[in-house]
């Protein structure tokens, strides 16, 4: 080997062809195996490399096996014609429906479906009635508004959705916030003067699907003021209150799931509370993104 | 020592209730001592490297591997008595190692999962010029395993990696690009980050 005089190969080595020179074909089969983003970054590597990450099967393998119930959701004019690689962009970015009270979208790196549901969406009681809830708008929701919860006795949030969720685990939760909040001269202030009444009891909250599973968990949405002068660790954030998880098998064309939060225990009122949304999210991605895996 | 051809094999096999599978001798362990045993050297072919060179190996370790050797082989269009298979895009040093790669499968495929992985990682302890050559000829003669291992070790090379280094490290000189493309390149995906 060696002995014959190589060609100057399309890379500019002066020792035949290499990895550089890999077809378009082949590199197209290792980017089954990266994740999106890499493979847009590698994209600028050379001529095969952006052709590789602009092909349709790779692309294809990255949409759930149903993309196009999640098309449905979109205007005709706006998918037809488009590449695969621009259908995962355009369902990589939230698409609203249900009113644009509800959004799924395409998680970037692994390609499997998340929603969110805002409180808007939900049968709230009392919500009609400004002694107890308000809608505040806020840039803080995704959904631009939250309710808050002055005070009641029956708190109770009941909602659903259904929805051709591709074949997974899902963890469900609610996102909440203790006191109201706004901002004063640049900052972030938080108002607790409705807070009260979430120490004494727990809320519980509850899911359940149209193929009998189901999932709950009880906690206290307060903690009772301490003498240890560290404050309290609940107030002040958005908190993530998972309610536990459900099995997608794809059995069924489509997933039906029931929610709810509930304290109803009327010896007690409680209040200053924000509602914004529910997340459903796969369990995994939902655990790797806590752990500040993914970005 | 008797010379079996390919229909006495078959027959000889099926006394023994042995099956053959889809056209080739699956090599089960007893079956290829007690061959051995009997003495008959199993059946050979000839590759031809694209600088002449032939070598010769086991008609069912490519038979196993390589989908093109084998619709070759099956099709009929392999005169066992005189004729060489002409790979003319494989070069004598590359030929080499898939033959390598397709033996030690072969014979070893009861190994332990760990120790062919082992294999596998010293087999492609290889520099980036022999890797490429290993692709093309295993994307040529289509041997499944081969290319899903080196597919795997390219995606290592480049995962999580900036492009500056892997140019260096696949010695890429040039892009390809002009100024105008590059630009363009930097403007169409970011949106992914």
């Amino acid at each position: 080997m060696g002995a014959s005089l190589s060609n100057l190969g399309t890379n500019g080595s002066m020792i035949g062809p290499g990895l550089g020179d890999i077809p378009e074909g082949c590199v197209a089969r290792v980017f089954l195996h990266l994740s999106p983003p890499e493979i847009c970054n590698l994209a600028r590597l050379n001529r095969a490399f952006r052709g590789a990450a602009s092909a349709d099967s790779v692309w294809q393998s990255k949409l759930p096996s149903n993309y196009h119930d999640l098309l449905d959701l979109v205007p005709p004019e706006r998918y037809k014609n488009l590449s695969k690689k621009d259908i995962f962009a355009l369902l990589s970015r939230p698409v609203p429906f249900d009113d644009g009270n509800k959004e799924v979208w395409l998680d970037r790196v692994t390609g499997r479906v998340c929603m969110a549901i805002s409180a808007k969406a939900m049968a709230i009681t009392g919500i009609d009635d400004r002694r107890y809830w308000n809608w505040i708008p806020t840039e803080e929701s995704r959904f631009q508004i939250v309710a808050y919860l002055q005070q009641i006795w029956w708190f109770e949030v009941d909602g659903e959705v259904k929805f051709p969720f591709p074949p997974d685990i899902y963890t469900l939760s609610f996102r909440l916030h203790l006191g109201r909040f706004s901002k004063r001269l640049g900052r972030r202030v938080s108002n607790y003067e409705h807070t009260h009444g979430w120490d004494i009891k727990p809320v519980k909250f509850e899911l359940s699907t149209s193929d009998g599973q189901h999932a709950s968990g009880e906690f206290c949405l307060d903690e009772t003021e301490l003498d240890d002068g560290y404050g309290n660790h609940k107030r002040g954030y958005w908190v993530d209150y998972k309610v536990g998880e459900f099995i997608v098998s794809g059995s069924e064309p489509k997933t039906e799931v029931r929610f709810s939060m509930k304290q109803i225990d009327c010896t007690h009122s409680k209040g200053g509370l924000c509602v914004d949304s529910v997340f459903i999210i796969p369990s995994d991605l939902r655990e790797r993104k806590r752990r500040g895996i993914l970005k | 020592m008797t010379q079996l051809d390919r229909l006495s094999v078959y027959h000889w096999l099926n006394a023994w209730c042995i099956k053959p599978v889809g056209g080739a001798l699956v090599r089960q362990e007893p079956e290829y001592i007690l061959l051995a045993l009997m003495g008959s050297p199993l059946k050979k072919i000839m590759l031809c490297s694209s600088e002449k060179e032939i070598f010769s190996v086991e008609e069912q370790v490519m038979v196993q591997h390589s989908v093109i050797i084998n619709n070759m082989i099956e099709d009929g269009s392999y005169n066992h008595e005189e004729s060489k298979i002409p790979l003319d895009c494989v070069d004598s040093k590359t030929l080499k190692k898939v033959i390598d790669y397709c033996t030690h499968h072969t014979h070893h495929h009861n190994d332990n999962q760990e120790d062919l992985e082992a294999w596998d990682a010293q087999f492609l302890n290889v520099d980036s010029n022999g890797l490429y050559d290993l692709l093309m000829a295993a994307n040529y003669l289509e041997i499944r395993n081969l290319l899903d291992l080196i597919y795997g070790t390219i995606k290592n090379m480049i995962k999580g990696k900036k492009i500056d280094e892997i140019r260096r490290i696949f010695n890429i000189k040039d892009h390809g690009f002009t100024p105008e493309e590059e630009e363009q390149n930097r403007k169409e995906y970011p949106h992914f980050y």
